[in-house]
């Protein structure tokens, strides 16, 4: 039987990973498209000449390089975020529910923001960055400290913990926006609704590097969650301290949602389903789930991007608007066509 | 002790011309199956052969797409629910404990079929209970959560809560799994005892081919969704079946203990 | 058998009450709850009818509740605006935490309330609807988010029904897609959306009890009345159930008819509670999970997740009205906030769940 068992997975993983193969050189392509189409009409030739040849003076390489390419990155770093960070939260609660916004990490990126609006007159999309990041990681410790994160992790307390916390800053955002000035509203919604409108370099950069860290330290935690998944006892016999990797995988999806939603606001469909999705097509194992899972997020993103542009052209549909649209009903057939597996 | 072949026998539960499956994929064509009354009658087969499937489907669990099952030679999907299952209770495989429930409370909830909505507990359902826990011998276990206990002593539980249900008729999905060897003789023995001295019809489903005939008086083999072969594990178990059904090259003697056909293998047949 | 002389002690978590040949069984600190819940329900509705800009003392009160008033003014005040106002508290919390109840056992996941399937978006939806596109007065407003939220899930319910089954799991997953696609919708009315439409519609969303009159609070009142029983008795069927759907139909439950029975009455319970005061945050989460901290589970507590979310309801409105600032403090983000912090001092103090 073993031996069967090793021939095919031998025979499986090729398939896995061409299928992976394929589905980045589907995103590199969304991520071209991004490149070349917008609200502002430039040629093609045009803007082939601004990513092979820039020139400084001319407005239209200005606009593709400054706010194009650095939008399309985004696109793709918070779509790579949020994917993996649901497939972690999902994973570690053992919960299909779980959507990486459990932490808090979404809520307490809002309320700080609506706070930094409200009070402090805040409205650069930069400054929001550096407010929702403080926001989620505060948010996030105080799920942890509830939740017992640290010492021997029980999934039903920390999704509690993680809803307890979130509806008290939810409904403080909501007592805000209501007790304070129309023009806070009207600023919030733009941005609770989730978009990568006007994000520049100065989003870009410190949000790639926070992400960066967190992919990196998921993937490297990938096989240790496999065996953890099996059960604390065989997972400490296999030499893996269940305690250490929960704590870390919970560090990775607060540094991952942290950034995602600091940089675009709360998008919460694509974490929620980018590994329910990943889940349909690798199974379970988390050393294929999380590339999968990030992959197919990515490539959502920047194609609900493109479609907002399209779509919404002269002006443009937000990318978490876009997202929920356009995924929703794709996961709905595949919920009622396909076997579920399982968590 | 040999019993004839029993496709004549006597039997209330009888499956006719089924036809069984999930979600358009079928697992079994056109069965026929009459189950001997007050006999212990044991299924067998290689995984995935749809032994539970039968089983599910005698237990009305699972609805023929053709053919019905018969109790009493009326459609079982016709008779109140509540009705059947105070003649006939099935051990399901994966059935879970909610959290926090404790052990005497699970076994209680076996009595449910005979409760009404006030008529919530009587002398009889106590009876039942405290008889289920001590049969099954997890009476010292009374209040401890189900959820904290070994894997042998959930089973036990689960077993002592479909025989609180004092059915006539049981059927068993592999009910000595994650029982240790002891566990799993004294399971089946009890099993045994319940269908000798009280006359219960039993069937189970079991993976262990030594213990299916040392307990069975009836043998059921199935491969591919089809009955092979039915009747007493003396006349039915030739090396000749078991390469047949399982695919397995071996040796049959008589077990020196209890006399009944042994199977030992001498690897997979070619 | 044996005598029942010879039988063992069981320590069952429940008492027996006997009548004749009727019998109850009753979990002792399950009444205990209840009996506690009750009273300070009792006092929270006094509270909610003697406070407010115009002081009426307790004997007025009384006076006034047994039909002998002597103000026409107070008479007015607390029978036209107090009581109507407390008693849709009192009912929309004890829908919520019913319905709450419910779904829980159903999804068999602490998570899960009316919204698993979609209702409390499906009913934003239509809220945010008639306010955003038709600019709709209050009453049809409430009309729409019923409608919105009931439509929504009977749709989630169609679209995971399969081979006759729709199972916990795929209602759950379902319930996400088709919520999310509203919550999108919603999303997008409000940015696209004149501004002031979409503050009334911000407004709405934070769930309100002020200027309830009887024409919100009867209608879920009686849905209370009529589907809380209905939820009490199906609840035995639905405990069942959380053992899986094959322990239970072994048992004589009718599965799927229970499931699709008791959704329908959690799904109405939900509705009416959102048609007379809006969405509430958490009460229907928060009421069942706090229950089950308070008592040790034997089964589905339907009754006292109700008087829960009935006291969550009554005493968030009657501490709002009591604070000094004067803010606009809706009474769902109010409920939001003490029914979390209520839950976050229990997390903090409990070692084990």
């Amino acid at each position: 039987m073993s031996v069967g068992a090793s021939t095919v997975t031998l025979e499986r993983s090729p398939r896995r990973l061409w299928g992976l193969v394929a589905l980045v050189l589907l995103t590199a392509l969304a991520a071209l498209a991004s490149l070349f189409i917008g609200s502002r009409p430039i040629p093609v030739a045009v803007t082939l000449d601004a990513l092979l040849a820039y020139d400084p003076s001319n407005s239209a390489h200005l606009l593709v390089h400054h706010l194009r390419v650095p939008r399309t990155l985004l696109a793709l770093v918070v779509g790579a975020a949020l994917g993996v960070a649901g497939a972690l939260m999902q994973g570690l609660t053992r919960n299909p529910l779980a959507d990486p916004g459990l932490f808090g990490v979404n809520a307490g990126a809002t309320t700080a923001i609506v706070a930094a609006i409200a009070f402090f007159g805040v409205d650069s999309v930069s400054a929001y960055t550096s407010f929702g990041l403080i926001g989620a990681a505060l948010a996030a410790l105080a799920v942890y400290r509830l939740g017992g994160v640290g010492g021997g992790l029980n999934p039903v307390r920390v999704v509690l913990a993680g809803a307890a916390i979130t509806v008290v800053l939810l409904a403080i955002t909501h007592l805000i926006t209501l007790n304070s000035d129309v023009q806070v509203f009207d600023r919030f919604r733009h941005w609770a609704v989730g978009s990568l409108q006007g994000r520049g370099q100065s989003v870009l950069l410190p949000i790639t590097l926070l992400v960066v860290l967190g992919l990196a330290l998921s993937l490297t935690l990938a096989r240790a969650l496999d065996t953890v998944a099996l059960g604390e006892d065989l997972g400490r016999s296999l030499g893996v301290h269940p305690v250490l990797v929960r704590s870390l995988a919970a560090l990775a999806i607060v540094v991952l949602a942290g950034a995602a939603t600091a940089a675009a606001g709360p998008i919460s469909f694509i974490g929620l389903t980018a590994p329910h999705l990943a889940r349909f097509i690798v199974g379970p194992e988390h050393r294929w789930l999380l590339p999968y899972a990030l992959v197919i997020a990515a490539l959502l993103v920047v194609m609900a991007d493109v479609l907002g542009r399209v779509i919404g052209y002269p002006g443009e549909i937000g990318v978490g608007i876009m997202v929920a649209l356009l995924g929703g009903p794709f996961f709905v057939v595949l919920v009622r066509r396909w076997r579920l597996v399982q968590l | 002790m040999t019993i004839t072949q029993s496709t004549q026998a006597q039997g209330r539960l009888q499956a006719q011309n089924v036809t069984l499956g999930y979600d358009g994929r079928q697992v079994s064509e056109q069965l026929n199956l009459t189950v001997p009354d007050g006999r212990f009658s044991v299924i067998v087969g290689p995984n995935g052969c749809g032994k539970s499937t039968l089983l599910r489907s005698l237990g009305r669990l699972l609805k023929p797409q053709q053919g019905q099952v018969l109790l009493d030679g009326a459609d079982m999907n016709r008779l109140p629910t509540k009705a059947l299952a105070r003649e006939l209770g099935l051990l399901p495989q994966g059935a879970q404990a909610p959290d926090g429930l404790r052990v005497v409370d699970l076994v209680a909830r076996g009595r449910y079929p005979h409760q009404q909505l006030l008529r919530q507990w009587s002398a009889q359902d106590h009876a039942a209970v405290a008889e289920a826990m001590r049969l099954t011998d997890v009476l010292e276990l009374a209040d401890r959560e189900v959820d904290q206990l070994s894997g042998g002593q959930r089973q036990r539980v689960w077993i002592a809560m479909v025989l609180a249900q004092q059915t006539p008729l049981l059927l068993l999905d592999e009910p000595t799994t994650y029982l240790d060897l002891a566990h799993q003789l004294e399971v089946l023995d009890l099993l045994r005892e319940l269908n000798r001295l009280n006359g219960h019809t039993l069937v189970a489903v079991l993976h262990d081919l030594n213990q299916a005939c040392r307990y069975a008086d009836h043998l059921i083999a199935m491969r591919e969704g089809r009955i092979v072969a039915e009747g007493a594990p003396r006349e039915l178990m030739t090396e000749q079946l078991v390469a047949e059904v399982f695919g397995l090259d071996c040796l049959i003697i008589d077990d020196p203990v209890s006399g009944t056909p042994m199977v030992i293998p001498r690897g997979r047949a070619g | 058998m044996k005598p029942i002389a010879d039988l063992p002690e069981l320590p069952f978590a429940t008492r027996l009450w006997r009548w004749r040949h009727w019998s109850l069984r009753v979990s002792l600190p399950a009444l205990v709850v209840a009996v506690a819940l009750s009273l300070v329900l009792m006092l929270a509705m006094l509270a909610s009818l003697v406070m407010g800009t115009l002081d009426i003392g307790l004997a007025e009160l009384l006076a006034i509740l047994g039909g002998r008033a002597e103000n026409p003014l107070y008479h007015h005040i607390v029978l036209n605006i107090r009581l109507p106002r407390a008693v849709t508290a009192l009912f929309v919390g004890a829908a919520l935490g019913a319905s709450g109840a419910v779904f829980q056992s159903i999804s068999r996941n602490a998570l899960g309330s009316p919204d698993v399937i979609g209702f409390t978006t499906g009913s934003a939806t239509g809220a945010i609807a008639q306010i955003v596109l038709f600019g709709g007065g209050a009453l049809s407003v409430a009309v729409a988010a019923v409608a919105g939220g009931v439509l929504t899930a009977i749709v989630v319910y169609g679209l995971s029904v399969r081979g006759g089954q729709a199972g916990g799991y795929r209602l759950i997953l379902t319930g996400i897609g088709v919520g999310a696609v509203l919550a999108a919708l919603n999303n997008l009315m409000l940015v696209k959306g004149d501004l002031d439409d979409a503050v009334a519609a911000n407004l709405w969303l934070a769930g309100s009890l002020d200027a309830r009159t009887w024409q919100q609070a009867i209608p879920v009142a009686l849905g209370v009345v009529v589907l809380v029983p209905l939820c009490i008795v199906g609840a035995r069927a639905l405990a069942l159930m959380e053992m899986g759907d094959d322990a239970a139909a072994q048992l004589g439950v009718s599965v799927e008819r229970q499931r699709r029975a008791l959704l329908f009455y959690a799904v109405v319970l939900a509705a009416l509670a959102t048609g007379a005061a809006g969405p509430i945050a958490f009460v229907a989460l928060a009421a069942p999970q706090l229950v089950r901290r308070l008592v040790p589970y034997t089964g589905l507590a339907v009754m006292n997740s109700a008087l829960m979310g009935a006291t969550l309801m009554l005493v968030g409105d009657v501490l709002t009205r009591l604070l000094p600032f004067n803010l606009t403090l809706p009474i769902g983000r109010v409920t939001g906030i003490v029914g979390g912090v209520y839950l976050i001092v229990l997390l903090a103090r409990a070692r084990r769940l």
